[in-house]
């Protein structure tokens, strides 16, 4: 693969697990710098990846599945990488850190999450086999 | 000549220097440093929220802060930090490290690995100084001296009895949400958690409450995961750069010792000047070797050419404990507390033969990524957990002893090649669940799969190579850190501890190095 066409795919996978995970586009520095550090982590791209962009997966279903499974796996590691990014970037700031008190409500989001998770992970599991990821 | 050659820059060289000050001093190290010395002067919070620049210090330029992603071998949370990254940097460029079943930390930096110690300043009672030929009275004078000299807070409590204590400590840091709970908990709750065999106080830090030359109280900014350079947090450089102005002492940096040799009337070091790759020789009347456990054994089995003796290895085996605090489920981020450990618990009960020790704290300033999926959910699930379950994360640090054993040593296999086995340990878990319940009851949850059980060498506690006392042994030292067949080779790190209590070594390695050189000094 050529840098050029790598460079394309890092973009794009970065772009939709960005707008996936935040439900925003990814701001540029955070594209740049993800780009960069695949390169330097990740430095031979996983078709697999490509694959599950290209058909535009349940990102989130298959890495709970997938990490489950394997938690040391390609697309936790690349979303993992996003994660650090996001987090130091001032704007995601109140994404990741509880600036007011909200214990009751934060029961409730924390419920919430647990059942959507359970979901999830059921979805995920069977994504896996579909896109022959294990 | 010198007067003395002092071999390292960590905590056990600084206390030694400092005792030897008024001598003609000669000082080696590789003394590797960050790229830039970073003060952060705001709070972590303030900066997270504002500064469009804290990729630098939190990710790093070569992203170093991700290196745990693609390695197996896994580096601690502040070891990886862009900043703090040199002090573990080169740790297998110098010599070769094959190991079965350890994660060795070794620092060739400027002030080693106490660098980014925890700060945690325990005295060695009598209790735990019973397998050695020193005691507490020994050491006494030597721990105060260091306590004014580096400024340790602290408060006399239920702990005073197995930590210690010195007229000189400093008023104690303020509790944070959590510790905070856990301690008034304790307080209300003391004949019962008594009975558990559990004893709760404040911790002993070499952390500044009141300002001390020219070096300013902790406000709680809590910075002290991304950069060395803390004022108020002791560190062996603190020490060496007011040592080095003095025109009696030589630092001389980018040196890596190689070996030693006795010679009449003193001893020969033989170093490499990395810089040029050339050997040059040192002479001095006196050699202390303080280049770490590890390094010092490397040094003295170099030093005799010995490819054949297993010397001993002892590492603090130790196990993290994840308690969700139900009170603090969804509050703010605490601006309130020391992001180190601000309880300690001993534990002494017929769950383990030996006293443990506990250390607890919160999940203040860490990244929320290096946690992130540690936590079960999906992605989206994660991220509120980072926002509203990490305020109220409590981290217990159990700590256990270690003793000489069979297959727990270090050998070199040739010149270059330093061979680490450690494959005698012991399974834990019974403590920490007997914790889990009786913590429960102050509303700190927490659960035996969350237990993990780290790796040895994890901890960083390393010692016994060349054990004090140890007269059974081919390489040892007596009471007064001398090596045995030797006149002037001195060994004064925490090599020479012939156990490892369940505690930080440092402090008592910094006065033990104080002792040692106090009694040198008297020979010069």
């Amino acid at each position: 693969m050529t840098e050029t066409n790598d460079t394309a795919n890092l973009i794009q996978e970065a772009e939709y697990f960005y707008q996936k995970i935040f439900a925003a586009p990814v701001p540029r520095p955070i594209l740049e710098k993800y780009i960069a550090a695949n390169r330097k982590k990740m430095p031979r791209p996983d078709e697999r990846i490509r694959n599950l962009v290209l058909k535009k997966a349940d990102i989130e279903a298959v890495e709970m599945a997938w990490r489950f499974k394997s938690p040391r796996n390609v697309l936790t590691k690349k979303i993992h990488i996003l994660i650090y990014l996001a987090e130091t970037t001032p704007e995601n700031f109140s994404l990741f850190f509880n600036t007011k008190n909200k214990r009751f409500s934060s029961f409730i989001v924390l419920a919430g999450h647990f059942v959507r998770s359970m979901g999830k992970f059921l979805k995920g599991k069977f994504l896996l086999k579909r896109y022959n990821l294990v | 000549m010198y007067d003395a050659i002092i071999v390292g820059t960590g905590p056990s060289a600084a206390a030694a220097a400092l005792e030897l000050k008024d001598r003609n001093l000669l000082i080696l190290d590789v003394a590797l440093k960050a790229e830039k010395d970073i003060e952060l002067k705001e709070n972590i919070f303030d900066l997270r929220k504002n500064d469009k620049d804290q990729q630098d210090y939190l990710i790093g330029r070569e992203f170093e802060s991700l290196v745990n992603i693609d390695s197996t071998d896994l580096v601690s949370v502040k070891l990886k930090a862009p900043y703090v990254s040199h002090v573990i940097k080169n740790r297998s460029t110098y010599y070769k490290i094959k190991t079965n079943n350890f994660s060795p930390y070794i620092s060739f930096a400027y002030g080693g690995l106490a660098n980014a110690w925890g700060a945690g300043a325990y005295i060695y009672t009598d209790y735990d100084l019973k397998d050695f030929p020193v005691k507490n009275p020994d050491l006494q004078p030597f721990y105060d001296k260091l306590t004014r000299h580096i400024g340790i807070s602290g408060k006399d409590d239920d702990l005073t009895p197995f930590f210690g204590s010195s007229k000189y400590l400093q008023k104690e840091l303020d509790l944070g949400n959590n510790a905070r709970d856990i301690y008034r908990s304790y307080e209300r709750r003391k004949r019962f958690f008594k009975k558990k065999g559990m004893t709760l106080g404040r911790s002993r830090l070499t952390v500044l409450t009141e300002g001390k030359a020219g070096r300013r109280p902790c406000n709680y900014e809590n910075t002290g995961y991304f950069s060395c350079n803390i004022p108020y947090v002791y560190a062996p450089t603190i020490t060496f750069n007011q040592l080095k102005t003095k025109p009696n002492i030589c630092l001389k940096e980018g040196f890596l010792v190689e070996s030693f040799a006795e010679q009449k009337n003193g001893v020969t070091v033989t170093t490499k000047e990395l810089k040029t790759g050339k050997r040059v020789v040192f002479k001095g009347k006196k050699l202390l070797l303080a280049a770490g456990t590890i390094g010092t054994g490397q040094i003295v089995l170099s030093s005799f050419k010995d490819t054949e003796t297993r010397l001993p290895l002892l590492d603090n085996p130790f196990t993290v404990t994840p308690f969700v605090n139900l009170r603090n489920i969804g509050t703010k981020i605490d601006r309130t507390g020391y992001e180190g450990v601000q309880i300690n618990m001993i534990y002494e009960g017929p769950r383990y033969p030996h006293r443990v020790q506990g250390s607890i704290s919160s999940y203040i300033s860490p990244l929320r990524a290096d946690v992130f999926f540690d936590f079960p959910f999906a992605i989206k699930g994660n991220i509120a957990c980072s926002r509203y379950l990490l305020p109220s994360l409590t981290i217990l640090l159990l700590f256990y002893p270690d003793f000489p054993k069979k297959n727990n040593y270090i050998k070199l296999e040739d010149q270059n090649t330093l061979y680490i086995n450690y494959t005698d340990v012991e399974e834990y878990g019974a403590v920490e669940k007997h914790i889990m319940r009786s913590l429960l009851r102050s509303g700190f949850f927490s659960a035996p799969f969350l237990v993990k059980y780290q790796p040895p060498g994890s901890s960083i506690h390393y010692a016994g190579t060349i054990p004090m006392g140890r007269e059974d042994r081919k390489y040892f030292v007596d009471g007064n850190c001398r090596m045995n067949n030797t006149a002037n080779v001195y060994i004064i790190d925490g090599s020479v501890f012939p156990v490892l209590p369940a505690k930080n070594l440092t402090f008592t390695i910094m006065a033990n190095a104080m002792r040692a050189a106090h009694k040198i000094k008297k020979e010069l």
